[in-house]
């Protein structure tokens, strides 16, 4: 379970990027307000980390109002492609698991 | 307003998660540490008033220093996958491993896509040709050496299929383990 939650996270965290760049902490929050997603927040760090080597996500600095720099993490063209290529999975997936779920049940 | 004892609190939570990395490559060591450095001071500036209770709290949500540097491990080590699979490098590398064995071995090394694991069983596989099928290139190494490898082995006609046979079959495993990568939720399951 835990490791099924770990890979779907990337997926997570790829999708919360499409709207717009976001930094470390702020993508931390936006996870917690999903419950179950995010059980220890930092983790989600060596995640980014590995998404910024496997090239799905880029970082830039900027400067913040509180004028410390902050890491924002942008989604690429090829993080894109991952993310599009999971969606169709996913909801096959999804489809074919609720309806043995459901037959189980009856 | 600092709680009383916040250094306190974050440096000794900053050098356990120091401890526990050991072993990572120090740049990530490093990234990972201003990472969580960054977090929790992002974590503080939210608060109003800050006590110890509050910093014991960031450092609890943030997670165990040994789950952290765990969970980082298990990041490094996962299979190298950036999306981009079948690039010009990949596709000659399975052709020349047929064709030309050395040449194509070395371009399935400089590809970023296969694991180490891959790579080798690919590598062996091919090998495998090259070495069988040495005794066939005898003539042209040199008439002493020549003379010599044709006495352990000497070309016979059969060679010449098994040398392709254990190519194509490198080919076609470096291929298959490939196209399993296509998968995005290949990096979902255990």
């Amino acid at each position: 379970m835990t490791q099924m939650r770990k890979g779907l996270l990337e997926y997570c965290v790829m999708a919360l990027l499409v709207s717009a760049p976001r930094y470390g902490y702020e993508l931390v929050n936006q996870l917690a307000k999903v419950d179950g997603m995010l059980t220890t927040e930092g983790t989600i760090y060596p995640l980014l980390a590995r998404l910024r080597r496997d090239r799905f996500v880029a970082t830039e600095w900027r400067e913040s109002s509180g004028g410390h720099p902050r890491k924002y993490y942008r989604l690429t063209k090829e993080g894109d492609q991952a993310l599009a290529s999971f969606r169709r999975q996913w909801a096959t997936l999804r489809s074919a698991v609720d309806e043995i779920l459901k037959g189980g049940k009856a | 307003m600092s709680g009383p004892h916040a250094t306190q609190i974050i440096e000794g939570y900053v050098a356990r998660l120091e401890a526990e990395l050991a072993g990572l490559p120090a740049d990530r060591r490093r990234e990972l540490v201003q990472d969580v450095r960054d977090h929790i001071g992002e974590s503080r500036a939210a608060l109003e008033q800050e006590s110890d209770a509050d910093l014991h709290n960031i450092v609890d949500r943030l997670g165990e220093p040994a789950e952290l540097a765990r969970e980082a491990r298990e990041r490094e080590e996962e299979k190298r996958s950036n999306g981009q699979h079948w690039g010009w490098i990949e596709v000659a590398g399975i052709v020349l491993t047929i064709l030309v064995w050395p040449a194509g071995a070395i371009l399935v090394w400089l590809s970023r896509v296969w694991s180490r694991q891959e790579k080798l069983i690919g590598t062996l596989i091919g090998a495998v040709a090259f070495v069988i099928g040495f005794p066939l290139f005898a003539p042209l190494v040199g008439p002493t050496l020549g003379r010599l490898v044709q006495m352990l082995g000497g070309p016979t006609p059969l060679l010449i299929p098994t040398l392709g046979f254990f190519n194509v079959i490198g080919a076609i495993y470096l291929a298959f383990r490939l196209s399993r990568r296509e998968s995005a939720l290949s990096r979902v399951t255990v």
